[in-house]
């Protein structure tokens, strides 16, 4: 028996020995979102040979996991990341947990490069994944937006131009707004159109999720920040967004918040389960071929790029602006935690993963949206990816969610109410969009 | 003889159904892991693939270089933490629970509202004590490692262990304990070598069960590690939910890989729980 406990201990000692050691060589602990781990592991491993004394190792964690788990290590301080991917709408979230670089710029002017140029990233990219209350809380990484993916073969098909004309007088081409993307959307759907190529029209992502609050934007922001809406409500508040007026209050509360509903439930027989679908259901629909359109985030266009339905790529698949002209933001930056213990090697890291160099390789080799415009107007990235010029465009007119600490909340009401709106459960009303912009008041009066 | 027949037919059809509603995902989880991403989500559904792929695993399907959400080629260092602790958790726990429940059983030790007490402990909620253990862990430098885990682990696999063991306990006859002091052996040789080979199957239950509650829990191993030094695989899971997708296909594919140890723990143990049965005792 004593021999059996004298081998236990000694297993225990091998195997959990090491577990309790105090490393010797400076780890950071880089935490991402899935789709910025590939991207920040080739990065770390270029930082690994110019700075070999430090190891970097990256994390990746699922979106539902990450913003959690980054709030509960700000409030208690301890350290678990050194820097982490943090979205924009979370920036007045985390914003206490996160050094300012522009004052540890200032501390520690040697490790600063000079090459790394700030004036680089587009003013409002700057601003919505970097500034917080007036400091400089992450760098841009991942400028992601929507773009309106669409079937350049059956835009282009001589015949169903025909047909086009035939059915609706007009021409048919790429919508440009959401009203003509009402009759090239049923034009495309088999319920309506037997002859269609495809079963659907439009692939639409309506859920009862986060995914439901920003899609809204696509449709209200036309109205927001047309000249009419700028005199009614004010310039956008780049924390506050879209959603509100220039004075902090909601803006969708009105008769343009309620036609962009009735616009999202016109367009909702043309799409198969807009209320069940989300990110992976339309991604797929589009790419097997099942719907002409979809507005999508940038990140899907490497699964498009392999999808067979979908192939020759080139001459099926063209991106183009959003219809309405209004997109919205979904970017991630790289924040320095204020508890890190290796805060000198994690700006390096940080500074090393966003200058022009990374940017560049990052986006052409692993799809990750580039943040610097110097990538954007690259001639080698502009040929190698029709979205760069659509993207460029998009950058400069999308909208923006809110940024503020209490999104998740606001989220949390609005899609609930919106997704009974879609359903026709609650009248869309001024009356019913009343009464959720009273509980936002609630919420941000607290 | 018709009616036995007619019994007999219906019981089959009974059984095929409880089978299949058990044992479908199972599946279905074992298809999408072999399947092209184009069959992952296809109405209608491919029940039967056409082609297999091993894609899933290796990550050439990505379409884009990097495979860290597309395959599952990082997977060995949370095997290994996952292996580790739930094969730690399922030991201490069956020594501790064990040692605990003969300790009431046989002694009364704290009386009746000991035993309650031990239950009681299952019924608070694991969200309510991990933050508070999380600050405690951060002061005692324990955070990110398997130590934190297991020790977390055992808060709740210990309580309902104690508890079964105890109910197994009393159902070994006194008597067997009184005969072992008759002969001249100590209560730790009578628990050893008496009680715990006549125990075996219901401590095989139990550290079988413990396994699998360390194996597959997420919150605490996901509020108590932070990087791939002691994060689990269903933490590893969570990386698979991207911010334009879930890869079912590696998602499946690493699903499966978490399955496998559970199985062959289960199995090996399963030779105990016979064993035991069989011990030479008193049979009732």
């Amino acid at each position: 028996m004593r021999k059996y406990l004298v081998f236990l201990m000694f297993v225990l000692i091998f195997i959990l020995g090491p577990n309790l050691q105090a490393q010797k060589e400076v780890v950071l602990n880089v935490w991402s979102s899935p789709d910025n781990a590939d991207a920040l592991t080739d990065i770390a491993n270029r930082f690994m040979q110019k700075y070999p004394n430090i190891k970097v190792q990256v994390t990746p964690i699922s979106w539902e996991v990450l913003y959690p788990r980054m709030l509960a290590d700000v409030a208690t301080k301890t350290g678990a990341f050194d820097v982490a991917t943090w979205d924009v709408m979370t920036a007045g979230a985390v914003a206490p947990g996160f050094v300012d670089l522009e004052e540890f710029r200032k501390q520690n002017p040697d490790l600063v490069d000079p090459k790394w140029d700030p004036k680089d990233f587009d003013p409002t990219i700057w601003h919505i994944a970097g500034i917080w209350a007036g400091k400089n809380i992450g760098i841009p990484f991942y400028c992601n937006t929507m773009l309106f993916y669409y079937r350049k073969d059956l835009f282009n098909d001589a015949k169903l131009k025909a047909q086009f004309k035939a059915m609706t007088g007009k021409t048919l081409k790429v919508p440009t707004t959401w009203e003509e993307t009402i009759d090239v959307a049923k034009f495309f759907t088999k319920k309506f159109n037997p002859n269609s190529p495809t079963d659907y029209g439009i692939a639409l992502m309506f859920p009862r999720t986060h995914t439901l609050f920003y899609m809204y934007l696509l449709f209200f922001a036309p109205y927001r920040r047309s000249p009419e809406g700028i005199k009614k409500w004010g310039e956008v508040d780049l924390d506050y967004g879209d959603y509100f007026t220039a004075d902090k209050k909601p803006a969708f509360n009105s008769p343009e918040g309620v036609k962009a509903l009735e616009m999202m439930k016109a367009l909702m027989p043309y799409s198969p389960d807009p209320l069940g679908s989300d990110y992976g259901e339309t991604l797929e629909y589009f790419a097997k071929g099942t719907v002409a359109m979809v507005p999508q985030w940038t990140g899907v266009w490497a699964n498009f790029k392999v999808a067979p339905a979908l192939q020759p790529f080139d001459k099926k698949v063209g991106v183009a602006m959003m219809p309405s002209g209004r997109s919205v933001s979904g970017n991630w930056a790289l924040g320095l935690n204020i508890a890190s213990k290796n805060k000198r090697e994690a700006f390096l890291f940080i500074q090393f993963a966003t200058n022009k160099e990374n940017d560049k390789i990052k986006f052409m080799k692993f799809g990750v949206a580039p943040s610097r415009l110097s990538t954007v107007r690259d001639p080698e990235v502009r040929k190698a990816d029709p979205r760069v010029s659509v993207f460029l465009e998009t950058i400069k007119t999308q909208s923006h969610r809110p940024r503020i600490p209490e999104e998740p909340k606001l989220e949390d009401i609005t899609v609930g109410a919106f997704s009974q709106i879609l359903l026709g459960e609650r009248p869309n009303t001024v009356e019913e969009l009343n009464k959720i912009a009273d509980e936002w008041m609630k919420i941000l009066k607290k | 003889m018709l009616r036995k027949i007619i019994i007999s037919f219906l019981k089959w059809i009974l059984l095929i159904i409880i089978l299949f509603f058990f044992l479908f995902p199972v599946y279905w989880l074992v298809t999408t892991a072999f399947k092209h991403s184009q069959d992952w989500f296809s109405w209608p559904p491919v029940l039967i693939p056409r082609s297999l792929t091993l894609e899933n695993f290796t990550g050439q399907a990505r379409g884009f270089e990097g495979s860290l959400s597309s395959s599952i080629e990082n997977i060995v260092p949370y095997l290994k933490n996952s292996l580790i602790i739930a094969l730690f958790t399922s030991l201490f726990c069956t020594i501790i629970s064990a040692s605990a429940a003969y300790s009431i059983a046989r002694f009364k030790t704290g009386g009746r509202r000991l035993a309650s007490w031990i239950v009681s402990i299952r019924m608070l909620p694991p969200i309510s004590t991990v933050l508070p253990i999380y600050i405690l862990f951060r002061n005692l430098k324990l955070l990110d490692t398997w130590w934190a885990v297991i020790l977390m682990h055992l808060v709740f696999t210990i309580p309902f262990s104690t508890w079964v063991l105890i109910s197994f306990f009393n159902g070994i006859p006194k008597e067997l304990d009184e005969a072992a002091y008759i002969d001249g052996a100590s209560i730790w040789k009578t628990f050893l070598y008496l009680i715990l080979p006549l125990s075996a199957p219901g401590i095989a239950a139990m550290a079988t069960l413990a396994f699998i509650m360390s194996w597959g829990e997420f919150l605490i191993a996901l509020i108590l590690t932070s990087s791939p030094r002691s994060q689990t695989l269903p933490i590893f899971l969570g990386r698979y939910i991207t911010g334009f997708r879930i890869a079912w296909g590696p998602l499946a594919a690493a699903g499966l890989v978490t399955m496998i140890p559970v199985i062959v723990f289960s199995f090996t143990m399963q030779r105990y729980l016979l064993k035991g049965l069989t011990f030479g005792a008193v049979k009732y």
